[in-house]
């Protein structure tokens, strides 16, 4: 209730802009009924100050800091490049262990070309000029577009080339022979060609001239059975053991992720960093 | 806080508190002291204010010490601030109000800056001056009585 003894406080309250909206209205209705105070609500408002804008801080850069260098969590980049490097490995052993499980069918079948390639670019040129229209005949042959034709001309060329070498060379066991080593520019080109045509010395046996048979029986050999394909890649020892050492830890790396995967199914994630654990329990 | 959010605090407020640090001291070169204080203070104790609060922060150190350590002094000259501006429709009202401001004591003046350069609410003013919402209220209304009978009191003179 608004009376004379207490209207001030109320026309304060309102220059303040603190009545509500009730008390508002009872204090224009006051007013209303007393008129003669409105130059006191007048009086009051101004004395309302207003902020003199022109005035202003000098030397607000002083009191900015500088920020900190955001740092962010990321991985080295040679831990990036060997995850790059253990992946690729993965990829690289398993083709070649399945393709040393698959030899019996598919991998003979692939090198078949590659063998013929190989030993047409061994042949010396002043060798045996007449045995080249046997090749060449052959040659002819593999141009008839029939896969069995294809097959039985691979092995023609091959007797004929192994006849060819027979005659030039004084070993007379083809299987205990040394094979001549691949010139370097075929071999970069065979293994550029395609990564299923990889070469690797392979001993020519008797059968391959003793019957025209189709070229898949060349896996009839006992002795090449017991050997993985692994084993007969024309790598060094060294970057064998390297390539498994780069596999190891590509299957180490692989196990911890399934140890994390495990983990986060038994809903407690194991984090390692460095030589320090943390175990997060949900 | 963090450094961007102390950073932008300055850039917005920092006019502001110069502006009632001058108000209520009277000396620029106080004021400017007050300011630069006020935010070494918010810089050290950043990680307990956020950023929303950091204006009442900044707003309650500039009060305490300019009310607080300025009325412990034997005497305290207030001197008008330099006329930088005043407002072109009735500028004699304004140069009265500053002067008005000046009879103040260093509380009142406090709070009427408080009240309306930065239209803080009774109970905002009372978290900022450790008051309780009735004392705001009474020291508001008498500074505000004050400046009313100030100006009267002139207006009758002329």
């Amino acid at each position: 209730m608004i009376t004379r003894e207490n209207y001030e406080e109320y026309i304060m309250m309102y220059v303040d802009g603190e009545l509500q909206p009730a008390q508002e209205k009872a204090l224009n209705d006051f007013l209303v009924l007393h008129p003669e105070l409105k130059c006191e609500l007048q009086s009051y408002e101004l004395t309302k100050l207003s902020p003199d804008t022109s005035i202003t801080f000098v030397g607000e850069s002083s009191l900015l800091q500088s920020l900190p260098v955001k740092r962010s969590m990321s991985f080295p980049h040679w831990r990036q490049y060997s995850i790059a490097a253990s992946i690729a490995a993965i990829i690289f052993i398993s083709l070649f262990k399945f393709s040393g499980e698959q030899r019996d069918n598919a991998l003979v079948k692939n090198e078949q070309p590659i063998m013929q390639e190989r030993e047409t670019k061994e042949k010396p040129p002043n060798a045996a000029a007449t045995r080249q229209p046997a090749i060449a005949a052959a040659k002819n042959d593999t141009e008839k577009s029939s896969p069995r034709n294809y097959y039985r001309s691979k092995t023609l060329v091959a007797k004929a080339t192994i006849n060819n070498k027979r005659e030039n060379s004084t070993t007379p066991d083809l299987n205990t022979a040394p094979l001549p080593a691949l010139p370097e520019a075929t071999a970069n080109k065979i293994m550029l060609a395609e990564i299923k045509e990889l070469p690797y010395h392979k001993p020519e046996t008797p059968n391959i001239h003793a019957t025209d048979i189709p070229a898949y029986t060349f896996a009839a050999n006992s002795s090449e059975r017991g050997k993985s394909f692994w084993d007969k890649l024309p790598i060094d020892e060294l970057k064998k053991k390297q390539l498994e050492n780069i596999g190891e830890r590509a299957a180490n790396t692989y196990q911890e992720i399934n140890a994390v995967k495990k983990d986060l199914d038994e809903k407690t994630l194991t984090i390692k960093i460095e030589k320090r654990k943390l175990i997060l329990s949900f | 806080m963090d450094a961007n959010e102390y950073n932008a605090s300055v850039q917005e407020w920092a006019d502001a508190l110069f502006r009632f640090a001058c108000k209520s001291t009277g000396q620029a070169s106080d004021a400017h002291d007050l300011v630069q204080n006020g935010f070494e203070v918010l810089w050290k104790k950043r990680k307990d204010v956020t950023y929303d609060k950091a204006k009442a922060f900044l707003f309650q150190v500039v009060y305490r010490q300019a009310v607080d350590n300025y009325r412990k002094r034997a005497k305290v000259s207030y001197t008008e601030m330099p006329e930088q501006s005043y407002s072109p429709v009735n500028p004699d009202l304004k140069k009265i109000l500053d002067r008005a401001l000046a009879q103040l004591d260093e509380q009142g003046r406090a709070l009427v800056l408080l009240k309306d350069y930065e239209g803080y609410s009774y109970s905002e003013i009372a978290t900022i001056t450790i008051l309780s919402e009735t004392q705001v209220k009474v020291y508001l209304h008498r500074a505000r009585k004050f400046l009313k009978e100030y100006l009267v009191s002139v207006e009758n003179v002329i």
